[in-house]
């Protein structure tokens, strides 16, 4: 009978461990507590913590409060629970960076009937499924790249593009932007970019010749393995390309283990710790960046507009006919000077804009 | 029924603190969401607790759902199969096979073919991966680990790493897998599940062929020595584990209404096998009870509502489920020996 005392005891206290557990992150999360619009990202990189900063300033301008969700695996299933359930605990708005919009079209315009739906990175492609579009024009962004290859690696040279899938919508756009403008324009690129999206490499654009699009399913570990491996098979290999935040460190170090710093121009995508470093110490030419603090700040904006129901919230200079928003890219470079092939884009140096990014992540 | 005592006491537990955790967790909107999680998951926890029950073990679970997902996908739209890029007779002629498969049926027009073909192909993964454990002796675990790789190899060549989405098509096929209330109002997914739990209840639980799964999962040898046709039962519960895959593949595609070939399925296998093994099956076979599964596969899956519901940061969802899920085991683990003990 004590045996059996102390083994309920037991299962009490694993009970209780269980409740308390449930009562004690009440604290810092106020359980129970509603959120009035929530920000959905595609995945949980570091990128989307800088978005989390802005909609948490627009939040302390509005006085909304704001669920910000990272979806750990990347799936359009996982941000469809989150969607579900959220809408149960009764948001009034959403803002989404959809994985697989196109095939999401019917979804977000049941849901968008019922409350607004803002797109943010990837676009919906239907104008019910969504109130708006904020985000980076990733084949403008992908054209800024094409032109920072153009301004440091010679004509006639041979190039590579990592990129973590292919069958994200960023990631083709950003890779049709850079061979677009290699080109010369869509109309020169396009029996080329027909001849790549079949794999059928390698495809000259314009001056430059493209070996191949390596993917790596968002493992740097598997870019780097993939970077060494094209540096061993394309000795003439001049210039390695990295589309998404964590390829040109991954690039940056398979350059430097095989000895090849100096010889091979490596152009990066976003604002990694590393990228930034590179690019201070010379190893790279130059990065575009995004700007997700206003992502994520613009669309806290937008969604208490909306749902304050004032008529001026989706009437904004800044958005053209097909209600898109367009936050601009820049190109990032050592001393922030404006070379000659970069024609018309923002440049900025390394030093000031990494300092400022610093300020954002709080460190 | 003693065995899930706690499992079950568990899940009380847990639905409780969702329904005091938020007013929304209470809407019926809710309960038909989770309702729709428990048919998804419940099916491949279904199928890979069945081969568990026998000693064997899937890996490539997730695999195969992105692949069958993305095959349909395939089919239903019609799109052309690229070719293998070698050079040589025997890849000529193949790429020649695969092409006359092509024009063999127009699968756009007779959808019904197609989820046909691809429950075939879930079984014929089955089938290789079973005649790989019982006939060439390779380790379950080697084998269906390949596997994971292969078929998720395949399905990204396949689809060109393009996305495969079906529009606004198969409205009619989006309905019965899908969309339908008319079952008593339940989601589809719940119904097939239902309908799939009894076929295995009647199985595991009431026919000779049950008895031998277990059998063979407890003690394989004296199975075989008492004349249980071992390596046929084994195979057929990796048939069995590959075509739920597989169908799991064609509800997903209706319901998401696309499959990304590089992420579709992705870690499925862990959480199938979560499913069955948090229900009670032993991963040394011969234990386990197909109640034990829907009990473990509903705590997998009320368990992130529940995270949802309290507001906690979605970085630790993780976390809370990971450790949630250990609470239940040893609570499991305890009160499953207080019974013992007073008997």
């Amino acid at each position: 009978m004590r045996r059996w005392i102390r083994r309920l005891s037991v299962i009490t206290g694993l009970v209780a461990s269980i409740l308390f557990s449930g009562c004690s992150s009440s604290d810092s999360v106020s359980v129970g507590e509603r959120p009035d619009v929530a920000f959905i990202s595609n995945n949980a990189h570091e990128f989307w913590s800088i978005a989390k900063k802005g909609t948490e300033a627009a939040a302390k301008e509005t006085k909304l409060k704001v669920a910000f969700l990272m979806p750990p695996q990347g799936t359009s299933e996982e941000q469809r629970r989150f969607i579900e359930d959220l809408m149960n605990k009764g948001v009034r708005a959403i803002a989404i960076s959809p994985n697989d919009s196109a095939n999401q079209v019917d979804f977000f315009r049941t849901i968008n009937n019922r409350i607004p739906v803002i797109a943010v990175d990837n676009d919906i492609p239907s104008p019910e499924a969504r109130r708006c579009y904020i985000g980076t024009d990733n084949v403008a962004a992908g054209r800024a790249v094409g032109k920072l290859i153009k301004q440091h690696v010679p004509p006639g040279s041979k190039f590579m593009i990592f990129v973590g899938k292919l069958d994200s919508q960023n990631a083709q756009e950003r890779r049709l932007g850079v061979v677009t403008e290699l080109a010369g324009g869509a109309e020169n690129a396009k029996e080329s970019i027909e001849k790549m999206n079949r794999n059928e490499y390698p495809v000259k654009f314009g001056d430059y010749e493209l070996l191949g699009t390596m993917t790596d399913d968002a493992d740097q570990a598997v870019c780097r393995r993939k970077a060494e491996d094209t540096l061993t098979k394309y000795g003439d290999v001049k210039c390695l390309v990295g589309l998404w935040a964590y390829n040109p460190p991954a690039i940056l170090e398979a350059v430097l283990s095989q000895k090849k710093a100096g010889e091979v121009v490596i152009i990066g995508f976003d604002e990694n710790e590393e990228t930034l470093k590179g690019i201070r110490e010379g190893h790279i030419v130059g990065t575009v960046v995004q700007d997700p603090y206003n992502f994520g700040y613009e669309s806290v904006k937008l969604m208490a507009g909306l749902i304050q129901n004032e008529p001026s919230a989706l009437n904004r200079p800044d958005m053209n006919a097909a209600k898109q928003i367009f936050i601009r890219h820049r190109i990032i470079n050592k001393d922030g000077n404006a070379l000659p092939a970069y024609q018309d884009e923002k440049v900025e140096a390394v030093d000031p804009f990494h300092s400022r990014l610093k300020e954002l992540k709080g460190q | 029924m003693k065995k899930i005592i706690g499992l079950i006491a568990f899940l009380a537990i847990i639905y409780v603190l969702l329904l005091a955790a938020d007013p929304g967790a209470r809407l019926a909107a809710n309960h038909f969401n989770l309702g729709r999680r428990i048919g998804l998951y419940g099916i491949i926890s279904l199928g890979a607790g069945m081969l568990i029950i026998t000693g064997g073990i899937d890996l490539s679970i997730g695999s195969v759902v992105g692949l069958c997902a993305t095959l349909l996908a395939m089919l239903l739209r019609g799109d052309r199969f690229p070719r293998f890029p070698f050079k040589g007779w025997f890849f000529e002629q193949l790429n020649a096979g695969l092409d006359w498969l092509g024009g063999l049926v127009n699968f756009p027009e007779h959808p019904w073919a197609a989820i046909i073909f691809v429950l075939l192909v879930g079984m014929a993964i089955g089938l290789v991966n079973g005649l790989l454990v019982t006939k060439v002796r390779v380790q379950a675990f080697v084998v269906t680990l390949c596997g994971l790789f292969i078929y998720r190899g395949i399905s990204r060549f396949m689809a060109e790493d393009q996305v495969k989405g079906l529009g606004n098509q198969f409205g009619d096929l989006k309905t019965i897998f899908y969309s339908s209330e008319a079952v008593l109002g339940l989601p589809m997914s719940l119904v097939y599940f239902l309908v799939l739990l009894a076929l295995a209840t009647v199985f595991m639980h009431l026919s000779i062929h049950g008895r031998y799964f277990f059998a063979i999962g407890a003690n394989e040898k004296a199975a075989r020595y008492s004349g249980v046709p071992t390596d046929r039962y084994k195979i057929l519960a990796y048939v069995i584990c590959s075509t739920l895959a597989a169908f799991y593949g064609v509800l997903y595609l209706m319901q998401e209404n696309s499959a990304q070939p590089s992420s579709t399925g992705n870690f499925l296998e862990l959480y199938a096998i979560a499913g069955a093994v948090l229900g009670g099956c032993s991963l040394r076979g011969g234990e386990g009870s197909v109640g034990g599964l829907v009990i473990g596969t509903s705590i997998l899956v009320l368990l992130p509502n529940l995270s949802l519901m309290l507001g906690i940061p979605s970085a630790l969802e993780y976390t809370v489920i990971g450790g949630a899920l250990l609470l239940g085991a040893t609570l499991d683990e305890v009160l499953r020996r207080v019974g013992q003990k007073d008997r």
